[in-house]
């Protein structure tokens, strides 16, 4: 019953999965070529609103956009 | 447990540092800000020179060693702040010392135009008070912290640098 | 036998170095045709086979979506180079294979390095590094470009895998249902036309149409095969829907996961890189530390270049007087000794802070620093209406406005970049500083230092309500500036030779661009405020106000008057045009001096009454926002590419100029100032 919702709603040391990414096609392509494709697993490493947000994302770090990370909607990993 | 013995030993010489950083960027800052607002320009406590940025810098090393303290509530990552604040300690007393240094050729170009040679750049010029800078004594006292903390990360297992790349 | 081999990787990977250990650091730089992205060339001799090295730029895949990715693309597809040498960071191994992936699709030539092959290790990480050649069917070897380790495995690889070339094995991605088919459905149609297929990799041809490239699309756009493939294209949208793109990118990835846990074993652990960064990207000291470095790089730009910037000077005015002892026809000695050693040591004197600065930031960037600070700054940036990425640029600006504004290159949106671009010179630029001291010595006593840091903060003030400004004005920059995607790297002790690299090619740009032009500015100076010669030269005076440098300045001066300045002002203003570097030399001229000691002159300014306190403050305001130096001018209309910006952003900092200085001597007379 894991709710769906934005990667920029995370807190710090949270862990995810990603269930789709709503950009326009351009986004979506280039973020899905930086890995954040459906069923990946993202852990939020640096997060301090209203600024952008860092994520461990298949073993790099990429810092994203806060307004990118409204766009894209994860599910709460339970445990692991 | 030897090891929490060592943290915390660790972590009071950061807030020694911390707090003198804090007082002394504090104290150069309203130095700094004084003198902007009154005419006079040579305002200045012994050795602790007027300087707005400089006691921002010195203020921000401060609050970074200061950060450290959560590592005694167990925050592993908090070991951050005390690198970071020695990285920081490093920079700026090894730029003022390169400052002095620089003063020191200086004066020795000028020696050459004819002018007399001074033992004067050591400690007053660009740096402020020279060698005496907080910044240049307060490095050298951030050195065996930085000791200290590398001998931790061996012991604990952290990763240690084995090439040049990887930190 | 001579091959030609592509370097190709991901940002961060080492590419650079690896380029400079093969080449041996010497590299043939130029230009991509009809781009502005740098072109590297080098040659490499191993056993008896001579290698040209290409550096392709640095890209995590290859679309037809940015310029970068077009580049590397077409020119693996065109100039077919013999081998294309993958730099993969091994300690980044997943999405590193993304981009290798589409390289084996365009059926290049592929040998993989597996670069920090240490940084791996230390990691804790276990690559198999030979289930990769059996998964991909290229070679694989490990390197560490910091030490040369596997340089020579390399070099040997890459001549292998040139002399197999054509026997290249199909590599293919096998992309499921119904993917698969419709890609061979179309693959058979485009292979009807001889030409395409013989040129281009069909079966990459019909992804890359599945997924609508627009390159790709424009090659078939007069194949007789067109309509054919065009019918199949419209079937498959209806099948697929329209999100192929994205899907086939899953895909991939899908692949390199499946495959994963062959190659790689191990787990990250907690990094030195992640503890800096608890501090460095932390919410409360993130900014303030980012302060604090940024003034250590101005101090260390400024007062520790100090003495070279004086030793320069010295040098070049014995020079001149040397020249004056020996040389008998007065008109040729002022001519070699103010004109040429003058020129020649007003630029260099230039040097020292512009090379300190460049180190600085060098080292900043090499150690994996100053993505940080974009990642810091980026929320206040977005605020402005600018970039992320639009601060590297404008920090470099403070050094020299010319290597800032080539630094928006990283900015890909065409907006964002050149909106950083037109606020740039209001930077100020290094060039500009001996203004303020001058001015500021001369006239604000005691307040000199405040008004040469004000002038600093009102240049970063101007420039923040200039970008807003026109993001909201000016239509072709409506809407928000481009979203943050940015690699964090890790952290890393920079190498002191790639350093030392970095800083030299920025400085070598500003000696040949700025400097050219600033040594025949300083000449131009020369010659007009020393002609015509009799009328200057009466008996032992010199004699300035019957030079053609006067008659210009007279003939400008109504129009500073508004602001209290003479002409004087006028001339010095307008020789800075030129270079901004030349303002104090020619208020140097004006007073008949021959160095530009600045006690002397600021004693002669002072006493010849030009600036009041409020005039002073208001010239050095306006020397700030006037117009950039003429090298800028040039850098600014090779940049943009367009006579549109350029003018614009010289006319505009024109008015903003006049409007601020006038704004502080109206506002001062008000108060009750002079």
């Amino acid at each position: 019953m894991a709710a769906t919702i934005p990667l920029a709603m995370l807190r710090e040391s949270c862990e995810a999965v990603i269930v789709e990414v709503n950009g326009g096609m351009g986004l979506t392509r280039r973020l899905a070529e930086m890995g954040f494709t459906s069923g990946t697993r993202v852990k939020v490493l640096h997060s301090t609103p209203p600024g952008p947000i860092l994520v461990m994302v298949r073993g790099s770090r990429i810092a994203l956009g806060r307004g990118l990370a409204m766009k894209i909607m994860v599910n709460l990993s339970e445990g692991i | 447990m030897k090891q929490k013995v060592e943290n915390r030993h660790v972590v009071i010489y950061a807030m020694i540092l911390g707090v003198a950083y804090v007082i002394f960027g504090a104290t150069e800052f309203m130095l700094g800000i004084y003198n902007l607002f009154s005419p006079m320009d040579n305002a200045s406590l012994v050795g602790v020179p007027a300087d707005i940025f400089g006691g921002f810098a010195a203020l921000v090393v401060g609050a970074s060693y200061l950060s450290a303290i959560s590592l005694l509530k167990g925050a592993r990552e908090s070991w951050g702040f005390i690198l970071v604040g020695m990285l920081l300690s490093a920079v700026f007393g090894v730029i003022y010392l390169l400052i002095v240094c620089a003063d020191g050729f200086r004066t020795l170009l000028a020696s050459l135009e004819g002018e007399a040679w001074t033992w004067e750049w050591l400690t007053s010029g660009s740096a402020g008070p020279g060698l005496f800078r907080p910044e240049i004594w307060l490095f050298f006292i951030s050195l065996p912290l930085a000791y200290l903390t590398l001998r931790k990360k061996e012991r604990r297992g952290l990763n240690t640098p084995k090439s040049r790349e990887s930190l | 036998m001579k091959i030609r081999v592509a370097l190709i990787g991901n940002p961060n990977v080492g590419k650079t170095l690896i380029f400079n250990n093969l080449t041996g650091g010497r590299a043939h730089v130029g230009n991509w045709p009809g781009k502005t992205v740098e072109k590297k060339e080098g040659k490499c001799l191993h056993k008896g086979v001579e290698m040209h090295i290409i550096d392709l730029p640095g890209t995590y895949s290859l679309t037809a979506n940015s310029i970068d990715e077009l580049i590397a693309r077409n020119f693996i597809v065109e100039e077919k180079p013999d081998v294309v040498i993958d730099i993969v960071d091994a300690s980044n191994l997943e999405r590193n294979l993304y981009l290798t992936l589409q390289l084996l699709e365009l059926e290049a030539n592929v040998v993989i390095t597996l670069n920090k092959w240490d940084v791996a290790e230390d990691l804790g990480y276990e690559i198999d590094a030979k289930e990769l050649p059996k998964l991909f069917g290229v070679s694989v070897v490990p390197t560490v470009a910091t030490t040369k380790r596997g340089m020579e495995e390399l070099k040997d690889a890459v001549i292998e895998a040139a002399k197999v070339k054509d026997k290249r094995r199909e590599f293919s991605i096998g992309y499921g249902k119904p993917f698969d088919e419709l890609i061979s459905r179309i693959t058979s149609a485009l292979q009807k036309d001889r030409e395409l297929s013989s040129k281009y990799p069909v079966k990459w041809l019909a992804i890359k149409l599945l997924e609508a490239d627009e390159e790709v699309l424009k090659l078939i756009d007069k194949s007789p095969c067109k309509e054919e493939v065009m019918q199949q294209l419209s079937e498959a949208k209806k099948i697929l829907g329209e999100d192929i793109e994205v899907t086939l990118a899953e895909r991939r990835y899908s692949i390199i996961s499946e495959a994963l846990p062959k190659i790689l074993k191990g787990a990250r652990p907690l990094t030195i890189s992640d503890l800096l960064d608890k501090a460095l990207l932390s919410k409360h000291l993130g900014i303030p530390i980012f302060l604090a470095l940024w003034w250590a790089l101005f101090r260390f730009t400024f007062d520790v270049s100090a003495p070279f910037s004086d030793l320069i000077d010295m040098l070049f005015s014995k020079l001149g007087e040397i020249a004056k002892m020996y040389i008998s026809d007065p008109q040729l000695a002022s001519f070699i000794a103010d004109g040429i050693f003058g020129g020649l040591g007003g630029v260099l004197v230039f040097l020292p802070p512009i090379f300190f600065l460049f180190l600085g930031l060098a080292l900043l960037e090499d150690s994996g620093y100053l993505a940080r600070a974009a990642f810091v700054v980026d929320r206040i940036m977005y605020k402005l209406g600018l970039h992320g990425r639009s601060f590297i640029p404008m920090l470099i600006g403070f050094g020299c406005n010319i290597p800032g504004i080539m630094a928006t290159r990283t900015i890909d949106k065409e907006e964002d970049r050149i909106l950083t671009i037109l606020v740039n010179p209001l930077m100020s630029c290094s060039a500009r500083l001996p203004i303020y001291v001058l001015i500021g010595s001369a006239v604000l006593g005691g307040y000199a230092a405040a008004g040469v840091y004000s002038m600093y903060v009102l240049g970063i003030v101007l420039a923040i309500l200039m970008a807003l400004l026109f993001r909201r004005v000016i239509p072709y920059f409506k809407g928000k500036p481009s979203p943050l995607i940015l690699e964090l790297p890790m952290y890393a002790i920079p190498d002191i030779k790639s350093t030392l690299n970095h800083m030299w090619e920025r400085g070598r740009l500003f000696l040949r661009k700025a400097g050219t032009i600033i040594f025949l500015g300083i000449i131009a100076v020369w010659f007009l405020s020393s002609y015509p010669w009799e009328s200057v030269h009466k008996g032992d005076k010199f004699l300035l106000e019957n030079s053609y440098i006067a008659m210009l300045g007279k003939y400008i001066e109504p129009v500073f008057r508004p602001l209290g300045f003479n002409w004087m002002c006028a001339v010095a203003l307008f020789f800075g045009f030129i270079a901004k570097e030349i303002v104090v030399g020619t208020f140097a001229t004006l007073f008949g001096l021959a160095a530009e000691g600045t006690e002397d002159l600021s004693a002669a300014l002072r006493s010849s009454e030009i600036f009041t306190p409020l005039t002073g403050l208001a010239f050095m305001a306006f020397s700030l926002v006037y117009i950039p130096c003429i090298a800028t001018v040039g850098v600014i209309y090779k940049e943009t590419a367009s006579w549109k910006w350029t003018i614009f952003t010289v006319i505009y900092e024109l008015i903003l100029a006049y409007v601020v200085a006038l704004i502080i001597v109206t506002f001062g007379r008000l108060v009750g100032y002079a």
